[in-house]
């Protein structure tokens, strides 16, 4: 299986949700590569991928926008 | 002691850490919200559903109160948590409905923070882990 670089990923697949089955880290878990799976702007769509396509549960998921979190400064 | 500097994402606005988990099913690599401001290390369930943990079968219910509101979770024991290169094994977090808007996976807290010395260099953008000897 091809993998990108992550730069490209976030490039490709703007602000979306994207699910890799196979990755490449660094010592801290960071990727640097990785094999997209599925993309999508729906959470609930790599969700119902993982349940419905995966055989093996081995993934890693980042969203390449902006992370918000729970808290924020209003 | 065993020290790891990190570099975070320096465009980003807030501290992410990776980790991996491991359950029943398999592991996931996550994203993990560096937050001293909460008191409980915190897993979104959407994970810990699709790694094989029972999150409705638990060992206690916890309930948080944020800027956002009210939210009640559920405590459960998992088997095996890591963030940078530091090891957990039947660690106890705290498993919460995060929105999908939060874009993350979970957060670190106190809980598992306060085992560290920890220095963070905002203007450099990393975060300094050192575990202290128990």
């Amino acid at each position: 299986m091809e993998k990108q670089k992550w730069e490209n990923i976030e490039k490709t697949y703007k602000d979306e949700w994207i699910l890799m089955d196979e990755w490449d880290e660094d010592q801290f878990h960071s990727i640097l590569a990785g094999h997209v799976a599925c993309h999508s702007k729906d959470r609930d769509e790599i969700d119902e991928y993982i349940s419905t396509k995966m055989k093996k549960i081995h993934f890693a998921i980042r969203y390449t926008g902006e992370v918000t979190g729970p808290f924020f400064i209003l | 002691m065993t020290t790891n500097r990190f570099y975070y994402n320096p465009h980003a606005k807030l501290i992410e850490l990776p980790g991996q988990l491991f359950g029943p099913l398999g592991d996931a690599n996550a994203v993990l919200l560096f937050d001293p401001g909460s008191f409980r290390t915190i897993i979104s369930s959407r994970i810990l559903d699709k790694l094989g943990y029972d999150t409705k079968s638990v060992k206690g219910s916890v309930q948080t109160t944020s800027v956002t509101g009210v939210e009640k979770g559920s405590l459960i024991n998992v088997c095996n948590f890591t963030f940078l290169d530091f090891t957990f094994e039947n660690i106890e977090i705290a498993s919460f409905d995060l929105p999908a808007r939060y874009k993350i996976d979970g957060l670190i807290g106190l809980d598992i923070l306060e085992q560290f010395e920890i220095r963070l260099n905002h203007r450099g953008r990393w975060i300094e882990f050192s575990k202290l000897d128990r």
